[in-house]
């Protein structure tokens, strides 16, 4: 039998190659070998492993939450640990020489800043100390403090996000932006306040919430489900009006699925999910369609829907035109 | 990528910046979670790993060299789990079952994560054994898990060797019929 090396029944094993016999012979290299030789064969299929397969967002999330989580909890003992190192020498010090060591112990309490960021074309979704679930859409980024969810639940976003809070009656949940602040108690909302946009506009799913002018914490306006504030960052002038809530959010989905859905309803959805303005001309009322769509851009999906139903299209910007053959 | 912005981003961590360790973790998490899982098979073997690993990486951020390769540096921080995990499964008699299994056999390649895990596997194994009478599980176990012999298990038990046997038998029957899709046989030992 040929004797195969300790890396090539590893690389077998991974790509679930392996057959009964080999994974014996593994499992006697294994035991035969120390540590040192295991470590060789690993290192090196490592070095040529590449980033080519991701993990599913939601694992990677979490992981990433857990380890913030812990990192903050470890800060924070860290920092309880020193105060009473201080303390004990300190208080002595203190009876002599009154309270002016005293203050110098607030350095201690500094919060440091979480940042969440996504780059274009990235989502992302994250959970904060408090359980409030956050979508953060492409090019968009979300700072929170240490000590969120000690006193106050103070978040501050640039870009777009959705927010699903948990219920807390006594903190209020406060997103900042650049010039409006939205407060709430315990409610699913979306923020979009992208620094090359003219208007911020915040809509609600459900619950209640509030938007003030950051600058002097003036109220703006309280929002009811299935309305949208626009905030001009020009002159702060704004308006409500209502909209479809739950299509608005259709971005913080993974996936866009139709199963012989109308046409009409399919590019109302496109629409939304691809914040365009869709035009359709000589659309034959019965046609059904059933198709995923993740990243998808929308030229890849008008390609698909031609080799359907024949159509023409034209994209331009935020403009889509489509014609039935 | 980038290697240049990479070393940028090791020594901005270095110097204590989180935001760029989370830029690190978003750009190496997936490498070492798929090592892992390869490894294992066992998503929760690979998340605990991952976790862990970039958890060091961050309270030891002071001792880093920027100037070395960060992929190295990640796995240096990751090698010891990874070998006593890897160790612990080639041990594990579900492990070597699994691996045997037309669960693990019938892979597809192209969606990894249609393929059930070791994690599932152990699941469904478990949640048979309790079809098992409290004595047939117990022998199974004992045969199984713990590679003891039929005699072994007749002195320890206190029944004749004849007993174990029909027990065995039993317990294999059930077991085969209940996971007919996993497996395609149960420890030709036997």
């Amino acid at each position: 039998m040929n004797k195969l090396s300790l890396k090539l029944l590893l690389e077998k094993l991974m790509s679930r190659q392996i057959t009964r016999k080999e994974f014996v012979m593994l499992k006697d290299d294994m035991k035969n070998s120390q540590d040192k030789d295991i470590d060789s064969a690993l290192h090196s299929i490592w070095e040529s492993s590449t980033n080519d397969t991701l993990m599913s967002i939601d694992v990677k999330e979490r992981i990433r939450y857990n380890i913030t989580r812990q990192v903050v909890m470890s800060e924070r003992k860290k920092t309880v640990s020193w105060i009473q190192i201080v303390a004990v020498i300190a208080i002595p010090i203190l009876f002599c020489l009154g309270s002016y060591y005293y203050f110098s112990s607030k350095y201690a309490f500094e919060p440091e800043t979480f940042v969440v960021f996504t780059e274009k074309g990235q989502r992302t979704q994250l959970l904060l100390p408090d359980g409030t679930h956050v979508w953060l859409n492409s090019g968009s980024r979300l700072c929170y403090d240490t000590d969120f969810n000690k006193n106050s639940r103070n978040v501050e976003l640039e870009g777009e996000a959705f927010f699903d809070v948990s219920q807390n009656k006594n903190s209020t949940f406060k997103v900042k932006t650049s010039n409006v602040n939205v407060l709430v108690h315990g409610t699913a909302f979306n923020v979009s306040a992208y620094r090359n946009e003219e208007t911020i506009n915040v809509f609600l799913v459900r619950g209640k919430i509030s938007v003030e002018n950051n600058a002097d914490n003036q109220l703006l306006a309280e929002l009811l489900p299935d309305q949208r504030i626009s905030v001009s960052k020009m002159d702060m002038k704004w308006r409500v009006e209502s909209c479809d809530a739950e299509m608005e959010s259709l971005w913080t989905q993974n996936m866009l699925k139709f199963e012989n859905v109308p046409a009409t309803e399919v590019f109302r959805k496109l629409a939304y999910w691809y914040r365009m303005n869709i035009n359709i001309e000589n659309l034959n009322k019965d046609i059904r369609y059933g198709f995923t769509l993740k990243s998808e851009s929308l030229k890849e999906i008008l390609d698909e829907i031609n080799k359907i139903t024949p159509i023409n299209y034209k994209i331009n910007g935020k403009e889509a035109t489509i014609k039935y053959k | 990528m980038n290697l240049e912005i990479h070393m940028k981003l090791v020594k901005n961590l270095k110097s204590g910046s989180y935001e760029d360790f989370n830029k690190l973790y978003t750009i190496y998490a997936d490498m070492l979670y798929h090592f892992i899982l390869g490894l294992t098979k066992s998503p929760t073997e690979a998340e605990d790993i991952v976790q862990d690993t970039f958890l060091r990486i961050w309270q030891s951020r002071e001792s880093i060299n920027p100037d070395l390769s960060f992929k190295t540096y990640l796995y240096t921080i990751a090698r010891n789990q990874a070998i006593d995990v890897l160790r612990k499964h080639v041990e594990n008699v579900a492990f070597e079952e699994y691996i045997c299994s037309e669960a693990f056999q019938e892979h597809s390649e192209n969606d990894v994560e249609k393929n059930i895990s070791f994690d599932e596997f152990k699941d469904k194994l478990s949640k048979v054994k309790e079809k098992l009478t409290p004595r047939q599980k117990l022998v199974f176990e004992m045969s199984r898990e713990k590679g003891y012999s039929i005699s072994m298990i007749a002195e320890e038990l206190q029944l004749s060797e004849k007993t174990i046997k029909n027990q065995l038998t039993q317990a294999l029957k059930i077991l085969r019929e209940e996971l007919a899709y996993c497996f395609i046989f149960l420890f030709l030992l036997f």
